[in-house]
Formats: structure tokens, C-alpha cells, sequence
């Protein structure tokens, strides 16, 4: 048989159609989409043995208890200690830590900025050029000022002994969330530490603290929270108000007179001897006085300060958002008051007596950053260490004289870090040695130690190690010890005064662990355990009186006529906005989805957008006093009519690095008082116009 | 058509047809034997008693221990349990050095994807069998088959089979990041 060109192309046109019925075509469709991934991008998993290692969250003053799953030395998980004694659990930006040591804002060496651009330098240049602004700054009568975020920790003590030595050595940090405990012991006729004693408290009234949030110490929180009754005093609905058991919705700024208001019922209800100070204030305060201000009917303060007579113990507290910063300081006098007349002060359940850390290393009285004199500081030299909350640069700038040098030695290049000429960072959250200090409300001391997990790149200093550097170059005497000798010497100062507990990390939980000297002590916090002290004996803590200002009464009173524009309420979780950014791979709070409104979103209640000509989702400018920001809008029932609530942080410059992000968030727009607040800002939303 | 054309349209179909389903596969996948005979089913039997979890157990935190390693075959084998080649060899060459058997592992999963055993055995309990087959009655390992473009193993459980399955058990809106890392 010849075979023919169309045998051929019948057999071909066969060979098609049969080929279309094997797993040829299809499977290699399949298979071969595997190259369309950028294989060499793809992570690679380390393989090796794993093991199980004791960290300390470093990103807020919680210090919360860590276990790093590591494989090889590489740790690729993060889960927090759930059974930790002083509070269990870790949130979700703890649990990226071991994601930051690659983060692309991190620095891997010295670095100069000029021109908007960081070239790198080696270690003695950068000292050197900090070490002639020193010299230059005591020659210009000028102080050298440190920024310390977390204080009192051994690295705090390197820079006292340096601040020491110089004639203009300044010693400060931001407001915390510390600020009624601060208002209440500057208050104490005796000197005192205070804490909450949590685990007794009954109610807990919030004044736009995120107590249910990010604050103090969560797990504490958690653990306490079935027993206490949270009332959470915030002008937009918050995530402690989601999870509150009550909500008082006041105006923005009405913190201070709701607490002043509540102060003088719950005065007359409990009839509270008073000075007449604080009598004649309170005279003035009635809630039909101050309900205009607050945006809370009079009837409602009344019974809300019946219910904390009726369910005592009960603490008030104030220290503001991590975005939306401290409150004015008459508003924290306000809520200390209000806690003064609960009979909050020196009772159980109320505020407690705390002793310090044994081994205490704060040579130098921290000045507040808002205590210092405008354009005074010849150089700033930024700490490391964040506290996890916003600090908008005009709090900063204010200080600084004219051509002041700024230095950083945070290991990111984001926040304050981008404002410094300097840089020296120094190793990322997981690559040094570290301490957890007690939290501001903790009711008895505490102290852990977490040693590195990660080898630090070679460009990076220890921040002891630079004082050192420093102070070398200054030809100051400063002690020799590295980071992890001082820490040993604290561990000792702690077991060698004796008292309080031991605990281990044991199968299951944490056990009793009496070391029998300082050695052990340190190899058993090392290990991941820690150490609690007992409670302080009963203290005399009579107070002087601690009230607002009168000209502050006076301006609850007669509030000005409505100002222009809408109010900036300004937020942030803990953690997200200070000078550490978020992993970007955090991406089911921010970029995904709307678990968590980004700094991207301004939004405003349905009558202000009606207003205001704006819809839902609709790109807007946020203009404020200082700058200008681009936003999307979202409409926010539960707004009041007046305000804008805009994420303080992540700075989107963060979370989506290269990417070229403008500047977002309150931060760029907010007005800095002259007493380190930002709670008054006032801002005006535009349709933006591409 | 004609039947001559009948006749050649049919012929390339036929060819092209055996080719593609049993030449392909051949050509697609490369074999490779496991290093040693392994008979599930011996151990698995009334005589030695051992169940999946004896050789394959997952720990206390959740974490599954995979293949074996050399220290759970010692447990019993430090001297030969019968005259086969393979287990004088297992013997020699693995236990008595304390070496690690080069097992070829056909459910390895991409770099890409976690499969957590705890919960689909523990909270889920979906039996071995349902993913890996009847293991337990194999008295010889088959051959490890690996795909030549992809890298993958030809045992591998496919996205579809885990997409199933969650239908089946009502979770079918298992979000990505569940299994993609």
C-alpha cells in the first residue's frame, strides 16, 4: 500500500485528536506553570533539628514571655509563653518578631544622611562626628540630650554615666502609659512606687487607655478580666470599647472634665473630706457644668459615678493611645483626683505600693520630654528601645536648637529614625541581649532576661558598647562592662537582695526555682524564667492635693465657640507606631483586610461626610496645621459628627517598603502642644483631586 | 471519510493514544527505588502489632515525626529479625553506624504548603488510610516517582484531593494562608 500525503495528514489529524485525549497536553499545561513562579524568590525552609528557645517580646514595655521555634539556627515561629506567671500570650505583632531582623527598613551598618540619602560609614567615623557635636554643643552651652523610650534598663544606666559627665547631660523620655501612676506619686506626701493591684479591682473606669488592647501587661489583663468590670471612656469606638462591658461616648478632649465631673459626685456621694483646693475645684465641676464639654448628659455622669461608689474597688485610668498619645497633664490630675476621692489610693484592689527593682540603675532623674526647653538640645541621641506608641516629630523637633545633630541608634530606618544625620543601629528585636522591666501598673517588681537568638550583622553596635565608643572619644571615664557582664551584675544585685521568687520554665508551665547563688539565678532567667517580688509592706501614701488647673476648669466650663475644621482622633495599637515597624508580612491586620483600619483610612461619621459633600471610599486630603495627608475615606457610624479618626500607625512606608509611600497617618497632620500633647489638633477633609 | 482515511485517522489516534498514556508517564516521571524492602504489612501484622502511630507518632505540641528515624528501627533491630538481605543490610549499614536511612518521601509537600497532621488526625480524625491508601496491607515499598518538571512527587496529595475532602467535612472556606505559607 503507498501511503499517500493525505494518509499522512489523516493519520496526523488521528494522532491530534488522540493526543487531546491523553494527560499530555493537559498535565504538562499543569506542570509546566510551575515556571512561571520566580523560583529563585522562593523562601526555602531551613531543615535541621528544632528546638524550642526562651525570647522577651522588645517591642512595648509588656515584655511579654516568648518561646522561638527554631529550625537549625533559624527561628521561623514565635508563640507566646501562655502560662507565664505575670500574664500569658503574646499579640500579633510579638508574634512577627523573628520577621524584623530582615525587614527591609533595617540597617546593616553606620550610616550618614545627606541629601536625603544614607551613605554608610564606618563605626569610629560616625563616633567621631557625634563626638564633635558633643564638644561643640558644651561649647555652645547647649545640652546633650538622650531620648530613652524604655527607661531603667542597664543601657538607660551607660547613658547616665555619660550624661553625667557632661556639664549639659539631659536624661529624658516621652509620656507613657504610665501617666496617672506619675501624677499620683508626684502627688505623695512620702515618696512612693505605685501599681494597680489588678487582680483585686472590681472596676475599671479607662479614659482612652486601650486597657482591653494593648496596655500594660495583656495577659495580665486577660487573666483578671472575668472579675473586673471595664468601663472604657474613649470618643470613638475603639477596640477596648468593642470589648468593654460599658461605653461612654464622649467629645474629643472630654476626658479631663467627665473625670473632674465624676470626681465631684463621687466626692459628695462618698462625703470625702477635701482641702479647700480641691473643694473649691470640685465646687466648680458639677456635671450640669462640665456635661457641655464632655458630650455626656449630666444624668449619665451621675450614674456612672454611683456605679463606682456602688462597685468599689475602683481605679480610674488615663495615659492615652498609642497613637493618640497622653492626655493634657490637667487631664491626668482630673483622673487622679477622681481615683483620690474612690479612696482608690492605698487601699486593696486600688493603687498599691510597689518596691523597686532591686539593683535599680537610674542615675540620672529622666526628665519629661515636654519638661524641656525648647530649642536647647545641641545633640539627640535617639535609644534603640521603643515603647510600641507614637511620638510625632514636632514633640521632638521643638527641643532641638538650629542645626542640632540628631542621632539614632534604633536598627530600622523609619520613625524618628528618619529625621537623625547619623545613624548607628543597633541589632534588630531577637539579635541582642535585653531585660523586662516591671510595667508601669504591675503591682509588685519583676525582672527577665532574654539573650540573643540571632547572630547580629557585623554592622551593627551594641548600644552599651557605643556609650562606650563615645565616651571614649570624649575622653570620659564610664565603666567597662559589656551589655551581658551589667546584665549578670543586675541578676545579682536581684538575688542578693533576697526576697521575692524564683520561677522556671518547667514541663507545662513555670515552677518555683530557688537559685543558690547568682550564677544560677542568671541561668535560670537566661532560660527563660523570671523573677517576681513579694508584695511591699503597707506604706503611708497620704497625697498633697492633685487637681487641675483652675484656668483648665474654667475652660471645661466655658468652652471657646466651635472651633473650625473637625477633631483629629488619632490612634494606634501598641506596637504598630513607634520606632519599630511592623513586619510586613503582617498582612491580615492591615493590607488584606479591615481587621485593623490602616493609616491609609480617615474616617468620619454619616453626617460629616454628608456635610462635608463626601461618599464612602472616596480619596480624600486631610490638611492639618503642619502638613498634608492622602487618605481613602470610610463612613464610621459611630463617629460623632465633628471628629476624623486617623490610624497613627503602621507608617504604610513600612508595610509596603520600595513602594514609595507618601506620607500617611496622623502623624504628618497633628499640632503639638507645648505640653507634649496632640489630643487637640484640628484638621479639615477635602475632596482629593487626582 | 473513507475508510482508507477511516483507517489512518485511526491508527494515529491509536498510537498517539497509547503513547500518551503509557509512554508519557514513563517519560514524565523518573523511578527510583527506596534504599531498602520495607513490608508495611509485616509490621503491621498481629505478630508484630504496630500500629501508624507507634513508627509515625505525633508529639505532644502538634508536630508530626514523619518517617522514622534510625533510633525507632534499633528499638527492635539491633539484630537482624530474619535472613533477608534487606534486613542484614538495615542492620549493617543503617543501625549498627547509627546512620539515617535515605527514605524517599513521596508526600513530601512544596516549600509553599503546611500540611498540620494534629488537626486532621486529632481533631478531624480522618484515618491514615484516607490519604495514604491501604499502607498498612503493602508487603514492598513502589517505586518513589519524581516528576521531572515539576520536582514533585508523583504520591504527592494534590490541591484538588485536600479541596474534596474539605467539602466533604463542610470546609470548603478554608482560607489560603490555612495551607499556602
Amino acid at each position: 500500500m503507498t501511503v499517500t500525503r493525505r494518509d499522512v495528514l489523516w493519520g496526523l489529524g488521528g494522532g491530534l485528536a488522540g493526543a487531546a485525549l491523553t494527560p499530555v497536553p493537559w498535565k504538562l499545561l499543569d506542570d509546566t506553570a510551575i515556571w512561571t513562579q520566580r523560583r529563585h524568590a522562593l523562601p526555602v525552609p531551613a531543615r535541621g533539628p528544632v528546638t524550642l528557645r526562651p525570647a522577651a517580646c522588645t517591642l512595648c514595655p509588656a515584655g511579654c514571655a516568648l518561646r522561638v521555634r527554631c529550625v537549625g539556627a533559624r527561628p521561623v515561629a514565635v508563640v507566646g509563653e501562655a502560662a507565664h506567671p505575670l500574664g500569658g500570650g503574646a499579640c500579633a505583632i510579638g508574634l512577627t518578631l523573628h520577621h524584623l531582623a530582615g525587614h527591609p527598613l533595617r540597617l546593616a551598618g553606620p550610616a550618614v544622611r545627606g541629601g536625603g540619602r544614607l551613605e554608610g560609614v564606618a563605626l569610629g567615623a560616625a563616633v567621631a562626628r557625634v563626638a564633635a557635636a558633643v564638644a561643640q554643643a558644651r561649647t555652645d552651652g547647649r545640652s546633650v540630650m538622650v531620648l530613652d523610650r524604655r527607661p531603667g534598663r542597664v543601657v538607660s544606666a551607660a547613658w547616665g554615666e555619660l550624661l553625667a559627665a557632661l556639664p549639659r547631660g539631659l536624661y529624658a523620655t516621652p509620656s507613657g502609659e504610665g501617666e496617672t501612676l506619675d501624677v499620683l506619686q508626684r502627688a505623695l506626701a512620702r515618696p512612693a512606687l505605685l501599681g494597680i493591684d489588678l487582680e483585686r479591682t472590681r472596676t475599671l473606669v479607662s479614659f482612652g487607655a486601650p486597657v482591653l488592647e494593648g496596655w500594660g501587661r495583656p495577659g495580665r489583663m486577660l487573666a483578671v478580666r472575668g472579675r473586673l468590670r471595664v468601663v472604657q471612656v474613649d470618643a470613638w469606638r475603639s477596640p477596648s470599647v468593642a470589648l468593654a462591658d460599658e461605653w461612654v461616648a464622649i467629645a474629643p478632649g472630654g476626658e479631663g472634665p467627665l473625670a473632674l465631673a465624676l470626681a465631684s459626685v463621687v466626692a459628695r456621694e462618698r462625703g470625702v473630706s477635701l482641702d479647700e483646693e480641691t473643694r473649691r475645684v470640685l465646687g466648680a465641676s458639677s456635671p450640669r457644668d462640665l456635661a457641655p464639654i464632655t458630650g455626656v448628659r449630666p444624668e449619665r455622669i451621675e450614674s456612672l459615678a454611683g456605679a463606682l461608689v456602688r462597685e468599689a474597688p475602683a481605679v480610674a485610668v488615663g495615659g492615652g493611645d498609642a497613637g493618640g498619645g497622653p492626655l493634657p497633664a490637667d487631664a491626668e490630675r482630673a483622673v487622679a483626683l477622681l481615683n483620690v476621692v474612690l479612696g482608690s489610693v492605698g487601699r486593696e484592689g486600688g493603687f498599691v505600693a510597689r518596691r523597686d527593682l532591686p539593683g535599680s540603675c537610674v542615675p540620672l532623674a529622666p526628665t519629661r520630654l515636654a519638661d524641656v526647653p525648647a530649642s536647647s538640645v545641641g545633640v539627640l541621641l535617639l535609644d534603640g528601645s521603643d515603647d510600641g506608641r507614637a511620638l510625632p516629630w514636632p514633640i521632638v523637633e521643638r527641643v532641638l536648637a538650629k542645626d542640632a545633630l540628631v542621632v539614632s541608634l534604633a536598627p530600622f530606618d523609619g520613625a524618628q529614625a528618619r529625621e537623625a544625620s547619623v545613624l548607628v543601629p543597633g541589632p534588630a528585636p531577637l539579635a541582642a541581649w535585653d531585660e523586662v522591666l516591671p510595667t508601669p501598673d504591675a503591682a509588685v517588681a519583676s525582672y527577665s532576661v532574654a539573650g540573643p537568638i540571632l547572630k547580629a550583622p557585623e554592622g551593627a553596635t551594641d548600644p552599651v558598647a557605643f556609650v562606650q565608643s563615645l565616651a571614649a572619644a570624649l575622653r570620659i571615664e564610664v565603666s567597662r562592662g559589656t551589655h551581658e557582664e551589667r546584665l549578670r551584675e543586675r541578676v545579682a544585685a536581684v538575688h542578693a537582695a533576697g526576697r521575692g521568687r524564683l520561677v522556671a520554665r518547667a514541663e507545662g508551665g513555670y515552677d518555683d526555682a530557688p537559685a543558690s547563688d547568682a550564677n544560677a539565678a542568671w541561668e535560670t532567667l537566661v532560660a527563660g524564667g523570671c523573677w517576681i517580688d513579694e508584695a511591699a509592706p503597707s506604706a503611708d501614701l497620704a497625697l498633697r492635693p492633685c487637681v487641675p488647673t483652675g484656668e483648665a476648669v474654667e475652660r471645661w466650663r466655658y468652652p471657646a465657640p466651635g472651633a473650625e475644621g473637625l477633631a483629629l482622633v488619632a490612634f494606634a495599637a501598641r506596637g504598630t507606631a513607634g520606632t519599630t515597624p511592623p513586619s510586613p508580612l503582617l498582612t491580615k491586620l492591615y493590607q488584606e483586610s479591615d481587621l485593623r483600619q490602616p493609616a491609609t483610612v480617615a474616617a468620619v461619621g454619616a453626617l460629616a461626610a454628608r456635610r462635608l459633600g463626601l461618599v464612602d471610599r472616596q480619596p480624600v486630603r486631610v490638611e492639618g496645621p503642619r502638613g498634608v495627608v492622602r487618605a481613602e475615606l470610610r463612613i464610621d457610624p459611630s463617629l460623632p459628627p465633628d471628629t476624623v479618626a486617623l490610624a497613627a500607625g503602621p507608617d504604610p512606608a513600612a508595610l509596603h517598603p520600595g513602594a514609595g509611600a507618601a506620607a500617611q497617618g496622623a502623624l504628618p497632620v497633628v499640632e503639638a502642644a507645648s505640653d507634649g500633647t496632640w489630643r487637640g489638633t484640628r484638621v479639615r477633609v477635602r475632596e482629593a483631586r487626582a | 471519510m473513507t475508510r482508507r482515511a477511516l483507517l489512518f485517522f485511526s491508527a494515529g489516534l491509536v498510537f498517539v493514544l497509547a503513547l500518551g498514556w503509557a509512554g508519557f508517564p514513563r517519560l514524565l516521571y523518573a523511578r527510583a527505588e527506596q534504599p531498602l524492602r520495607f513490608s508495611h504489612k509485616t509490621h503491621a501484622s498481629d505478630k508484630a502489632g504496630l500500629a501508624c502511630a507507634d513508627c509515625h507518632p505525633l508529639a505532644e505540641d502538634g508536630r508530626f515525626a514523619g518517617i522514622p528515624r534510625i533510633d525507632n528501627c534499633a528499638a527492635c533491630h539491633t539484630e537482624p529479625q530474619g535472613e533477608t538481605t534487606d534486613e542484614k543490610r538495615l542492620v549493617e549499614e543503617y543501625v549498627t553506624p547509627a546512620r539515617e536511612i535515605p527514605w524517599l518521601v513521596y508526600s513530601r509537600q512544596p516549600e509553599n504548603v503546611r500540611f498540620p497532621h494534629a488537626i486532621h488526625v486529632k481533631r478531624a480524625k480522618i484515618a491514615c488510610e484516607r490519604c495514604h491508601g491501604a499502607h498498612a496491607e503493602s508487603d514492598a515499598l513502589p517505586l518513589h516517582e519524581t516528576n521531572r518538571i515539576t520536582g514533585y512527587s508523583r504520591g504527592l496529595t494534590k490541591m484538588s484531593d485536600c479541596e474534596s475532602c474539605h467539602a466533604e467535612h463542610d470546609h470548603e472556606r478554608t482560607a489560603c494562608l490555612a495551607c499556602h505559607k
